[in-house]
């Protein structure tokens, strides 16, 4: 009797699900009723055909660009600031040189007349003064620009690092079918949980420079 | 029974179309598009339920398949390529939206949720098998979407939500009981 029963129940089942089937199966295909090709058209012109970057965050294709576009203002900036006077490296440009002599040159030769002494002493202490200013100035902007710098290539090995785990994680699901259900697919989740982690922290970075 | 799929991702690209997509030649994106835009759009929709989730993932799932087309070995037809970028774009969100564990909740919770007043009343209205399958929490139903239509075993849905088997057929079961008895109210199991 009871045999009997769930024979009944599995083939009740059974022919529910298919009819089921056949409805879902029957539902029509819709059309969206926005037109998003521009979009799309948009979104690949923005990225090189040699270049995959694939299931990156639209926020971090905008991201990217940024970084590049503020990394050539600060290349603009190094290219362009002085070097400062006392840097061990530096040499000091021709304009700076000309004016910081020139402006030597005419106290010395004040000194040199007893009774203007003490205004080219004062003259000379406020050039000093100003040059001081002056590499102050510079070091600040160098070292601002250094941030600069780094941030964007954090940002930079960001993205690269992104851009392949997606890479490996797409193959990796293309191949699968699966995206988290086997280790290699947890791992390749865990580095990228990591790498973000990571670059919003700027330890990237310092994992390049000063850890590898 | 192989199921058929409601949506139609069953047809693929000629050399010189792909070599042209390969090349961003607009008018060739525009063509693929243009042919596949109403498939990826419904798969998206079924699995996400949300119009506009559905625009946002059918956009970035063509600019995903159209950035990656160097790695479509074409020894698969091009549909399938893309309907698998499609439902793994999809389910990645759902993923994110919520903890799984909502689906670990008991099936009566669940039925309770299918069944809530205002869904029996607007079921009662429609009959709709639309609005059953909107009526299921989102994970369920993109479970029984690929079960039923887009023809994923129970293996693939159990892989892809990174869950048991018993997940999968679990979740299945309880789907199609679910939507029956939104269709059927004096359905008796």
């Amino acid at each position: 009797m009871s045999t009997e029963n769930n024979t009944h129940t599995s083939a009740r089942e059974s022919a529910a699900e298919h009819t089921l089937r056949m409805r879902l199966q029957a539902l029509p295909t819709e059309a969206p009723d926005v037109d998003r090709l521009p979009a799309v058209l948009t979104a690949l012109e923005a990225t090189p055909a040699s270049v995959t970057a694939s299931h990156v965050n639209p926020r971090v294709r905008v991201w990217a660009g940024a970084c590049a576009a503020a990394a050539s203002l600060a290349l603009v900036l190094v290219w362009k600031l002085p070097t400062p006077a006392n840097s061990e490296t530096s040499v000091p440009t021709a304009e700076v040189l000309t004016q910081r002599n020139g402006s030597t040159e005419q106290v010395l030769k004040q000194r040199s007349g007893s009774t203007e002494q003490l205004t080219a002493d004062a003259e000379l202490m406020a050039l000093m003064e100003r040059s001081r200013v002056a590499e102050a100035d510079f070091l600040a902007a160098r070292e601002s620009t250094r941030t600069s710098i780094r941030e964007w290539e954090n940002q930079q090995l960001a993205t690269l690092a992104l851009h392949d785990l997606d890479r490996q994680l797409e193959r990796h699901a293309m191949e699968t079918r699966s995206s988290t259900a086997d280790p290699t697919a947890r791992r390749l989740w865990q580095a990228r949980v990591q790498t973000l982690d990571d670059a919003n922290q700027g330890r990237l970075y310092a994992r390049v420079r000063y850890v590898d | 029974m192989k199921p058929t799929s409601a949506t139609t991702f069953h047809s693929t690209l000629d050399g010189r179309e792909l070599s042209a997509c390969r090349d961003r030649e607009p008018s060739a994106l525009s063509v693929v598009y243009r042919r596949y835009q109403n498939a990826v759009y419904t798969l998206c929709l079924r699995l996400l339920g949300e119009r506009e989730a559905a625009l946002d993932h059918m956009q970035e799932s063509f600019i995903d398949a159209f950035e990656n087309l160097r790695t479509y070995r074409a020894d698969a037809p091009f549909g399938a390529w893309l309907r698998a970028i499609v439902v793994h774009r999809c389910l990645r969100t759902l993923r994110n939206q919520k903890s799984l564990s909502s689906l670990d909740q008991s099936e009566q919770s669940i039925l309770e949720h299918a069944l809530a007043p205002d869904t029996i009343s607007r079921l009662e209205q429609s009959h709709d098998l639309l609005a059953a399958l909107n009526g299921l929490k989102p994970k369920m139903r993109a479970v029984l979407w690929l079960y039923f239509v887009e023809g994923y075993s129970h293996e693939e849905i159990a892989s892809a939500f990174a869950q048991s088997l018993s997940f999968s057929k679990s979740t299945v079961a309880r789907g199609a009981l679910a939507v029956r008895t939104q269709l059927e109210p004096h359905h008796v199991h």
